[in-house]
């Protein structure tokens, strides 16, 4: 073999750069799967790409043995692939179990070391039913599909030059999938329809004076998962006369609402209509790992008729800059009796 | 075909910390961490998974014996699509919730997640645990085996798990609360099962027929160990306990907690409610009928009295009519209703038929009620 093909071969040619390459690949993987950093702010997807890149490498200097299924294998190859499948099986497992315990550590660290963030989402507060979030998702795919690689390159030692195989060129074309990568990223961003997202179960409801109250979170995910998701969580009180928003002093209270707390004149009503994050946020639950999120806004206002008008808007951009960026809506209109006439 | 391993010339040293023994020991921790809030319930919980892992102990250690007829291939074949149906059937089982019809849904659940403890074992058994036998008890012939059937298990479960995953998180918004839902339901015991036992499926649906020597073999092989008996008493402690259970909440008197004092918050002057020479009392009470399978019932109201009738401050309304909390039985509520009669006597009567999930046929009536008259006595309580 020459050195030129020798080059050409791979970067990760010894067992220890593997085995390097093997550690960065799960450190980038538990990053994606842990709560740490909170947000992305758009640039997952550079953590993505070196993602790729790395299992890219991999997969060459294990000459993508996990995934042959030519029966041209050897009884040697053959043995170390089936048993890197079985190892990887009983791994994935503890893979899945350990993220998971990463996440919610990373979750409970956050919290106690900081507390809520400013706008009252916690890692494992969030009001909207996200399920499975992107990076998350990422994660989980890289263990599913990389684990029995890793294990083919941690476990293979160093052989001896006459006994490699032949340079295969068509590991190349691999390189290939890193720009399509992040060719269906901008693709889905651009063209997948916006989905909306259910409230979860970590909702909270409250009382008012005269009046009966309801939660109301949701939001719209933009790109399917690999994009933003912006999000609603408002408290809506209504008397018969007026429906309000409680829990956010920048939204006053109608009149009706001060008058039936029957305060006495000394308490002012900022007292009374102080922020609640758990009832009423503005931003709580963004997620903007693939896409940066901008320009949140959210505003009530209560007619003549007494129907409350909530409205929550917010810019997404997937690319620097903001030249490709999107606003997005979400209203929530509640009539003074209760009746939902519209919400996201 | 899988006959009785060989025993290894040099035995090596099993491993303290294998990967499936790290997955169990987290997944037992988080569920620990997850239901110890839950009190009384939650320890009975801890104490039922803490079962049925020595059962899988006990089922692990004891001597491999292979069944004449669970090594047939069509019983085992049989046993894998049984398996997955009821894996299905899981994945289409919601996840209780703290209503009125927890029990229902808790205990067709409980009863398809002890269907499917059956199955496995008889798995086990149909294979010999090959599929998680340690390296130095299975030969080259099984070590090839079986790693051939873990390697297409990969295939199945990143391609039914992954991909259904996958599709379901992003495809839209009904797909992404479906798959929430499922995981907080049944579909989180499918994926532990396919996460853990999927290899010996596919091992079992691989190998080939029984030989009739080695139905001989078995045959003439001694029939019970000490193992094989502790094993066998924990399996039918494990499977039977849940019915005990369910049992009891229909035997066992139920468990009664009450407290009668003065109120401890403000009065909330319902219309017409006395006022000038109102004494007012908080009363409390608490039926818990069952052990582990269980339903707790709570009265929580308080009354005013002025010596011309009684009234409801708080706590008996319609809305106050919901059982505190229940764990795999059906709660129905059969009665609730606030009278005063001419006399000026408040009576509050919440009448419940409470039956476990797996027993549905068995039910118990409990009633809370509360009857004070106009000079505040109490002639019903609860």
């Amino acid at each position: 073999m020459t050195t030129g093909n020798r080059a050409r071969r791979s970067v990760v040619e010894t067992r220890w750069q593997r085995r390097i390459a093997v550690v960065l690949t799960l450190a980038v993987t538990a990053v994606l799967g842990s709560n740490l950093p909170t947000s992305f702010h758009g640039l997952a997807i550079v953590v993505v790409l070196v993602l790729a890149t790395l299992d890219i490498l991999l997969v060459r200097a294990t000459g993508a043995l996990a995934f042959t299924i030519r029966r041209t294998l050897d009884e040697r190859e053959t043995a170390l692939r089936d048993r890197a499948y079985r190892r990887g099986f009983r791994l994935l497992g503890a893979a899945l179990a350990v993220a998971l315990l990463l996440f919610i550590a990373s979750a409970y660290v956050l919290t106690a070391t900081a507390g809520p963030s400013q706008n009252g989402s916690t890692p494992l507060g969030s009001q909207i039913n996200q399920v499975i979030s992107g990076r998350w998702l990422v994660a989980i795919v890289e263990l599913v599909v990389m684990l029995p690689t890793l294990m083919i390159a941690w476990v293979e030692g160093d052989r001896p030059e006459e006994e490699r195989g032949a340079p295969q060129p068509h590991l190349s074309l691999l390189w290939l999938s890193i720009p399509a990568l992040a060719g269906a990223w901008l693709l889905v961003n651009a063209l997948a329809p916006d989905q909306g997202t259910a409230p979860s179960l970590n909702s909270f409801d409250t009382s008012f004076p005269g009046a009966s109250c309801a939660h109301y979170s949701g939001g719209r995910v933009v790109g399917a998962q690999f994009g933003a998701t912006v999000s609603l969580n408002v408290e809506v009180c209504w008397n018969g006369t007026d429906a309000f928003v409680l829990g956010d002093p920048s939204i006053p209270l109608p009149q009706s609402a001060i008058a039936a707390m029957q305060l006495p004149p000394d308490v002012p009503v900022d007292n009374v209509n102080y922020p609640q994050l758990d009832l009423t946020s503005c931003g709580a639950d963004t997620v903007d790992d693939f896409a940066m999120v901008s320009a949140s806004t959210c505003a009530g206002t209560v007619d003549a008729s007494g129907t409350l008008h909530y409205t929550v808007r917010a810019r997404v951009s997937v690319l620097p800059g903001g030249v490709d960026r999107r606003d997005v809506t979400l209203s929530l209109v509640v009539a003074r009796d209760g009746r939902v006439l519209e919400q996201p | 075909m899988i006959a009785d391993p060989p025993i290894r010339q040099r035995r090596l040293r099993r491993p303290a910390f294998t990967a499936t023994r790290v997955t169990l020991a987290i997944l037992v921790g988080l569920l620990t961490l997850t239901i110890l809030p839950f009190g009384g319930m939650g320890a009975w919980l801890i104490g039922y998974v803490f079962l049925v892992l020595a059962t899988c102990v006990a089922l692990r250690n004891a001597r491999r014996q292979p069944g004449s007829w669970l090594g047939r291939r069509v019983v085992r074949r049989g046993l894998v699509g049984l398996i997955a149906v009821t894996c299905v059937v899981l994945v289409a089982t919601p996840a209780p919730s703290n209503t009125s019809d927890t029990g229902s849904t808790g205990g067709g659940l409980l009863l398809l997640v002890v269907f499917l403890v059956v199955l496995n074992i008889a798995l086990g058994g149909a294979t010999q645990r090959v599929a998680a036998a340690p390296d130095s008890s299975v030969d080259e012939r099984q070590e090839a085996m079986r790693n051939r059937a873990h390697r297409i298990a990969y295939v199945v479960f990143a391609v039914a798990v992954g991909g259904t995953a996958v599709v379901a998180d992003v495809a839209s918004q009904q797909t992404r609360s479906w798959l929430g839902w499922s995981f907080r339901g049944g579909g989180l015991f499918a994926f532990l099962e396919l996460l853990f036992v999927l290899p010996a499926m596919v091992l079992a649906f691989l190998e080939p027929e029984f030989r009739p020597s080695d139905v001989r073999e078995a045959m003439e092989a001694p029939r019970q160990s000490t193992g094989t008996r502790i094993a066998l008493t924990l399996l039918t402690l494990t499977v039977g306990l849940p019915f005990l259970m369910s049992v009891l909440v229909a035997v066992l008197p139920p468990r009664t907690a009450t407290t009668i004092q003065a109120p401890s918050g403000p009065l909330r002057q319902q219309p017409g409610a006395p006022s000038a020479t109102t004494t007012c009392r908080e009363f409390f009470a608490r039926r818990d009928v069952g052990y582990g399978v269980q339903a707790a019932l709570q009265l929580h109201a308080q009354v005013c009295w002025d010596g011309r009738r009684a009234v409801e401050d708080y706590g008996m309304n319609q809305s106050d009519c919901h059982p505190d909390g229940t764990d795999l039985v059906t709660v129905a509520t059969t009665q609730c209703t606030r009278t005063t009669d001419a006399k000026g006597t408040l009576a509050f009567t919440y009448r419940t038929s409470v039956s476990s999930g797996l027993t549905p046929f068995l039910t118990r009536q409990v009633t809370l009620q509360l009857v004070v008259d106009r000079n505040g006595n109490v002639l019903q309580f609860p």
